[in-house]
């Protein structure tokens, strides 16, 4: 396994905002394929907003959980330093 | 693996300045950019039956692949696509090594136009050097200026062609053109420019060292039977510089002249006579520059090659084994599985929605009614005309004010309905009812089953 302290800590954030990019394409596939975000947005009393900016939005939000999950991983591997 | 190769990993970066290499490999990498990127640049202004053939209509929900449609319905089938194109990787991985990372990965490629866009305006990897190294003068801010904006602006069709995909390739150019991209789009854009840029320009082969899942995971599918990049140590060993008159043999040289030109060639700055690394990413240079040398030298070609770790180590290589068997029969097993699922497809799509507001009611002629909305989905590109039936009831009926219901290639239609059926013939609170759907020639059905409520018989 690798040891995470050795490698720098900017390097670390590049490596986990990338895969986490990567991996976030899986669910926002996944989701929006099973609801249409207009018809969401219809259901909510949400402001409508345009589907582009629903996909966009949803993807990041993906983005966001995976490379938190990720980072935290890391912080927690390397003893909290 | 060590502490101190470890470190050694992460060390500072020193700019690796590829030298231009010339041969077989190098075509066939030049072939694989021009017609990757080629296909991608050109796509989206490929017009099939009146529309753009590729386009992912995020908006209307719907991906346009030349001929085909498909729909949010079809998302099985492109998880089907999408595995079999990663067990692809995998069975090419392990019978012929990184081919994807020296020829076709997305890095690579535009890493390689990158390097030509470089080599234009910097000219050689000793000038490139030489420029670095030297002080900041009028020439130098004038080259490098230069060569950053060259570098934007394709950066920047690159990231207009990907949004491209995405927003009708002609439409999104007019707005473009006239300043009136969304706010998303523009976003997407540019997103797209810099991640080319900063990837392509600046990050290069750290992108391939540090930051791909595929390049720390691939080593797992090679095994001693996989075609990889090796120099030739038994041959080429103790190497050192000679004249090209001399006979290595008698100097107890081997064919390896020192040169030292397969690492400056290589674009990840790696010398790959110290062995298989996972850095190498099979682009073929340095085997290109090498049998450049081997020529002048009046040597066999081959020092640095394909070859397996078995045949370097004089033993047999082996094509059939069970991994690339076992690779092969899942992914021909998708594969096929894809086509029939392709094949079988049914361009048409029915959902039935009861209405909420009332459970049933009672008609002036005494029947029992049940109001329901069905979502037509006419996934096919020519406009069908259906003819609806029901059946789960004897006597049941149904009533549309659409008849026939009629629609548009990619149409989705709402078609509210009456269900009526005599309460005698109810044996049960709620029954179980078919929507069927035919078109008017027959050629597709679908069958949507839903419940009759009524009275308590």
């Amino acid at each position: 396994m690798t040891n995470n302290r050795k490698t720098p800590a900017p390097l670390q954030v590049a490596m986990v905002l990338w895969l986490s990019f990567l991996l976030a394409i899986a669910p926002t596939g996944i989701v929006f394929s099973l609801f249409d975000p207009n018809a969401v947005s219809a259901c909510l009393t949400v402001p409508e907003v345009s589907p582009l900016a629903a996909y966009s939005i949803g993807f990041f939000a993906f983005w966001l959980l995976c490379a938190g999950t990720g980072l935290l991983c890391v912080y927690f591997l390397s003893g909290g330093e | 693996m060590s502490a101190s190769v470890e470190a050694s990993l992460f060390e500072k970066r020193q700019k690796v300045y590829p030298r231009e290499v010339h041969g077989r490999f190098a075509l066939l990498r030049v072939s694989a950019v021009l017609g990757l990127l080629g296909l991608y640049y050109a796509l989206p202004w490929v017009a099939w039956s009146g529309r753009q053939a590729v386009l992912l209509d995020l908006p209307a929900r719907k991906f346009y692949l030349f001929g085909l449609t498909l729909w949010p319905q079809d998302f099985p089938l492109l998880t089907l696509l999408l595995i079999s194109a990663a067990l692809s990787l995998f069975f090419f991985t392990a019978l012929a090594g990184r081919l994807w990372c020296g020829y076709a990965c997305p890095q690579t490629v535009w890493t390689e136009v990158f390097l030509w866009i470089e080599r234009h305006l910097e000219g050689s990897r000793t000038r490139q050097m030489r420029l670095d190294q030297g002080p900041l003068n009028v020439r130098k801010f004038r080259i490098k200026a230069t060569k950053h904006t060259v570098w934007l602006l394709f950066s920047l069709w690159t990231g207009f062609t990907f949004v491209a995909y995405f927003t009708p390739a002609r439409e999104l150019a007019a707005k473009t053109l006239a300043l009136q991209l969304g706010p998303w789009e523009s976003f997407w854009l540019l997103f797209y420019s810099f991640a080319t840029y900063g990837n392509a320009g600046w990050m290069r082969e750290q992108v391939c060292k540090y930051m791909c899942p595929y390049a720390r995971f691939q080593s797992a599918m090679f095994d001693a039977d996989t075609l990889v990049i090796s120099y030739d140590k038994k041959r080429g060993e103790p190497r050192g510089a000679r004249r090209p008159e001399v006979n290595p043999a008698q100097q107890g040289l081997g064919d390896c002249i020192n040169c030292t030109l397969c690492v400056q060639v290589c674009p990840t700055g790696i010398d790959i006579r110290d062995g298989l690394q996972y850095e190498c990413i099979g682009c073929s240079a340095c085997i290109d520059v090498c049998n450049d040398v081997m020529d002048k030298m009046n040597y066999a070609k081959g020092l640095i090659r394909y070859t397996t770790p078995n045949a370097l180590e004089g033993k047999a290589t082996r094509v059939l084994r069970p991994r690339i068997i076992i690779y092969g029969t899942i992914l021909l097993g998708l594969l096929a599985i894809l086509l029939f699922a392709l094949a079988n497809r049914t361009p048409l799509a029915l959902d039935v929605i009861r209405d909420r507001n009332q459970l049933y009611r009672e008609t002036r002629e005494g029947l029992i009614e049940n109001v329901y909305t069905l979502k037509v989905m006419n996934m096919d590109d020519k406009t069908r005309s259906y003819i609806l039936d029901v059946t789960g009831i004897d006597g049941i009926t149904v009533h549309t004010d659409q008849d026939p219901i009629r629609a548009t290639g990619g149409e989705v239609l709402s078609v509210p309905v009456r269900v009526r059926a005599a309460e005698f013939n109810l044996t049960a609170r709620s029954s179980a009812i078919e929507f069927i759907l035919t078109t008017a020639d027959e050629e597709l059905s679908v069958t949507e089953t839903a419940r009759f409520l009524g009275p308590t018989p």
